[in-house]
């Protein structure tokens, strides 16, 4: 191998790791519901970015890397037989969330908002998957038009799909409301 | 998400819309028309503000959901892989990851990296021999040559004497070519020419200690240790500019000493991917850029096997020449894809005999009850003109698509994420939609894929059941990761559990190169495909995709399983395999078939046998039916061209008086002075058969020029010849790619799907690229 290529390639594989295992897990854990299925999903990844070379893929790692994991996870659930073109929509048959042995919560948000935000993570995680798909992927910061590319769908879907699920989180968080006060 | 559509109505949209809107994600078009909205209603204002409010919740909470730790298995797994990617030299290791010692760990891995990367072109010599070595035995001392003949020792004897059958036929006659249809042009994807094509195998990293690239890995200790240790320690405080330097005179004394005529290096520089051909480069502006460090290492996960031109032999020393045929034809292909990405091939991926038997030449079939007709044609040689050429040219039974036994086809699709390419998996479902076209209700189709585990996605169906099969093809999808298991085991099972006696039994792998089936050694793997041989399924490999080519290991396979080897590089060569061939491809008329060639020293001084290196046999092999060989299928032609010294004139190595003794007489037989130039003897079992039938043909010097010679020989004349050039041959002559042109000038004949014109094409492509050659 060229001696400059060898080792930007590694710098770059191992800056991307760094960067992107984080993210990556966290989206995989979503839309999995299980950390070794997300881990697995994440190696896989990463094992791909190694076959690929830096210069064909610099700039857009984070939509290549988000790519393949998103569609090794919709082999691996299929492969789990689960009988579907897509990602499942209904979610009766869904795990349970996923619990990681979380971080030390940040001392500096107040009860109330981490209140909030651990019900929101909990009706994200009950959302249809492609919704979740959806919102996992803007949640990490990619626009409608570069989900549609990821997944193949039109960018008029993942906006309803994002759309759909702002909707439910709305009436769900409001229906908890009224339910609390 | 596509199955979503239909529910949604244009309300829906238009709120979607404004959610779009709320998280900022509409161009200013848009924008435009929803702020006109928002202007109008009171309500829309809200909804927009809510949205964005909890978009904002969503996205902390998303943030703040419960993070996993980062994994220490995926750094190890992922250096293990960079590491093999370079493993010439050893390297540091670093088991785990420690997230806070991050940056002290880049930066020490970096330094390593930059080390080894800065001396992998000083170390290539030495990385040349462990790959020859490697592909010649395995760690178990088992030869592994492409030559396939050694392992078969293995098998059970069945060898009796065998029925001759003498024959004798005038040399053959030309006409147009037999129809074939299909077009579309090659892809060819320049954007991936890049000096960082580099992409290294993807092999799973458990399998790293026994396999593929480890070739170098195991091998490693050959380079001499003193320099990595020198160079690691002493010199670790040195600059980049100072060690590329240092690298680059390591690298130019090796080669220096691998050019120099010492009798090893010698031999070193005789592999296909020499110094000679680096050397070449080096001085070849424009190369890519490449200049002295071209190397195979651009595309190093692509594996040739290496290839040494045939010598001319002395007839009076070594009157007989013997080899197995050879169908394949994926290294034209290959050679095609190189050219049209603008680059030149590595010697060693150019075969000539799959260069010349791409094309089909009209050779009639044979007629009662022989399985294989023999042509031969003699003439000038238009690279050496005092040279003679003989073409055999052998053409297997035809048999009719309407009469073909039943087929019992099993696929067995690599589905992992780098078949996702659109030259991979899409190409290969398209292929297999034309292929479940020709199939009638007798015969069988099941599909095995591998990826993440193995999978049979569609257990044997009958052929008829097109909507079922279409379906499953429709749905198969690339992305799997942790790397199947029984992959290979699964496909033989369907084939078995549904065998056609007198039919095809075939089980056809298609993959870009990741053969990780379930079985983690290379001789495993090729026993068992040998085992299955002798059960009547046989073996078809078709390669697909670039840059991470295992194409001899691939050979390997299809030769061990009785089988084919394609490399499809366009929906163009998927038909042309898989449809205008599939009787071809499909129904083994002749196993084992070997050529043996006995010259009369009278009328020729040495032959050279052009191509065919890696499938030259012993002598006394031809006789054995325990050795085997190659297979021809349905209609099926192979040719092989040998280049003659005729005995009167200049001997290509000229003997010197010996001193002190007299070479014998010759004591020739009477029919030496017959004028025959030769006897051709050709062996083939029949393929359920275990003894072999013999034909016999002789051939005289038509003492034709080259101009007379048929359309046919004047292109695989001209075929061989291109190939030579590419290979840079030593036996090439006169021969350039503007004389090769003049060789193939008004030899396209009927040419119906342009195959011979787009040869042309690539002559030409060959020629911007290399204009001195």
């Amino acid at each position: 191998m060229e001696p400059a290529a060898a080792a930007e390639k590694q710098r770059w594989v191992l800056e991307a790791v760094r960067q992107y295992e984080i993210r990556l897990l966290r989206f995989a854990a979503r839309l999995l519901g299980a950390e070794d299925a997300a881990r697995d999903a994440v190696q896989h990844v990463f094992l791909k970015l190694c076959d690929q070379s830096p210069h064909e893929l610099r700039g857009r790692e984070g939509s290549w890397l988000f790519t393949v994991c998103r569609n090794h996870i919709i082999d691996a659930r299929r492969r789990a037989s689960w009988q579907v073109d897509n990602l499942p929509h209904d979610t009766t048959d869904e795990d349970e969330p996923v619990e990681w042995e979380g971080r030390e919560p940040d001392p500096a948000i107040a009860a109330e908002q981490a209140d909030t935000i651990r019900r929101i993570n909990r009706l994200i995680d009950r959302l249809p998957v492609p919704q979740r798909e959806a919102i996992a992927l803007w949640s990490e910061g990619f626009s409608c038009r570069e989900a549609a590319q990821m997944t193949g769908a039109s960018e008029g879907n993942i906006r309803v799909m994002v759309h759909r699920a702002f909707k439910t989180l709305r009436q769900n968080l409001g229906q908890e409301n009224e339910v609390r006060s | 998400m596509n199955s979503n559509r239909k529910d949604i109505d244009n309300r829906e949209l238009s709120d979607a819309q404004l959610t779009a809107y709320a998280l900022g994600q509409l161009d200013a078009e848009e924008q435009a028309v929803v702020e006109a909205e928002l202007a109008r209603s009171d309500e829309a204002r809200q909804r927009v503000q809510q949205t964005a409010a909890l978009a904002a919740q969503v996205k902390q909470a998303y943030e703040q959901s419960p993070t996993p730790a980062p994994s220490e298995s995926l750094r190890a797994a992922v250096e293990e892989r960079l590491d093999a990617e370079n493993a010439a030299v050893p390297i540091i290791k670093q088991a785990g990851w420690l997230r806070s010692h991050w940056a002290t760990f880049a930066a020490g891995a970096l330094c390593a990296t930059l080390l080894i990367a800065v001396l992998l072109p000083a170390l290539q010599p030495a990385r040349q021999t462990a790959r020859r070595q490697a592909q010649v035995f395995t760690s178990e001392g088992q030869p592994l040559a492409r030559s396939h003949m050694d392992s078969s020792s293995r098998r059970e004897a069945v060898a009796a004497a065998s029925p001759t059958l003498t024959k004798s036929e005038p040399y053959a006659v030309s006409g147009p070519a037999p129809s074939r249809s299909g077009t579309t042009t090659t892809t060819s994807d320049t954007s991936r020419t890049g000096l960082l094509k580099e992409t290294p195998p993807a092999s799973p990293p458990t399998m790293f200690g026994g396999r593929g690239i480890p070739a170098y890995a195991r091998k490693a200790p050959e380079v001499p240790p003193k320099h990595d240790q020198d160079l690691l320690s002493t010199k670790s405080k040195m600059t980049l500019e100072e060690l590329a330097r240092e690298a680059a005179a390591l690298f130019q004394k090796d080669r220096d000493i691998a050019g120099a005529p010492s009798p090893p290096a010698k031999k070193a520089s005789k592999t296909g991917l020499d110094s000679r051909y680096s050397a070449s480069m080096s001085d070849n502006v424009g190369f890519g850029g490449a200049g002295r460090f071209y190397c195979p290492t651009q595309r190093d996960t692509e594996q040739y096997g290496p290839i040494t031109d045939n010598e001319f032999r002395s007839v009076q020393e070594q009157p007989l020449s013997t080899f197995a045929i050879d169908v394949d034809t994926a290294s034209y292909a290959n050679v095609r894809r190189f050219l049209s990405e603008g680059r030149l091939p590595p010697p060693a991926a150019v075969r000539i005999e799959e260069l010349v038997n791409y094309f089909t030449y009209d050779y009639s079939p044979p007629s009662d009850g022989v399985l294989v007709a023999a042509h031969l044609e003699t003439s000038e040689c238009p690279w050496q003109p005092e040279h003679r050429l003989v073409r055999i040219g052998l053409k297997a039974r035809d048999v009719d698509q309407k009469h073909r036994g039943p087929s019992n086809i099993v696929f067995l699709l690599d589905v992992s994420g780098s078949m996702g390419e659109p030259d991979k998996l899409p190409l290969v479902k398209q292929a297999m939609r034309m292929l479940v076209e020709q199939f009638t209700e007798d015969d069988r189709v099941a599909i095995v894929t591998y990826a993440s585990g193995t999978d049979v996605r569609l257990p044997s169906a009958r052929g008829n059941e097109r909507k079922r099969i279409l379906e499953v093809i429709d749905s198969l999808e690339a992305g799997g990761c942790t790397y199947g298991s029984a992959g290979i085991e699964l496909a033989y099972q369907q084939a078995a559990a549904h065998f056609v006696p007198k039919g095809v039994n075939r089980v056809i792998l298609c993959t870009d190169g990741d053969l990780n089936v379930g079985i983690t050694n290379d001789d495993d793997l090729v026993r068992l495909i040998e085992g299955k041989a002798k059960s009547g399924v046989f073996l078809t490999v078709l390669g697909f995709g670039t840059g991470n080519l295992k194409d001899s290991k691939m050979e390997k396979l299809a030769d061990k399983g009785n089988g084919v080897y394609d490399y499809i590089d366009s929906l163009r060569e998927a038909h042309r395999v898989l449809v205008e061939q599939i009787g071809a491809s499909l129904v083994t008329v002749a196993k084992d078939v070997k050529i043996q060639v006995e010259f009369n020293p009278a009328e020729v001084a040495a032959y050279r046998l052009i191509g065919y290196e890696n499938r030259v046999m012993a002598n006394r092999d031809f006789d054995n039916d325990r050795k085997d060989a190659g297979d021809m299928s349905a209609g099926h032609a192979v040719t092989a061209i040998y280049e003659l010294t005729p005995a009167s004139g200049a001997d290509a190595s000229p003997d010197r008086p010996l001193k002190y003794q007299r070479v014998p007489d010759r004591n020739l037989t009477k029919q030496a002075h017959s004028g025959e130039l030769l006897t051709l003897r050709i062996r083939y079992k029949e393929p359920d058969g275990s003894k072999s039938r013999l034909l016999e043909f002789t051939a005289k010097d038509s003492k034709n020029r080259f101009d007379q010679a048929s359309t046919d020989f004047r292109f695989a004349s001209a075929v061989a010849a291109f190939g030579m050039v590419l290979r840079n041959s030593p036996h090439r002559g006169h021969a350039t790619l503007t004389a090769v042109e003049q060789y193939a000038a008004g030899s396209l004949g009927r040419d119906p799907n342009g195959y011979r014109a787009e040869f042309l094409d690539l002559l030409r492509k060959a020629r911007t690229l290399a204009p001195g050659r």
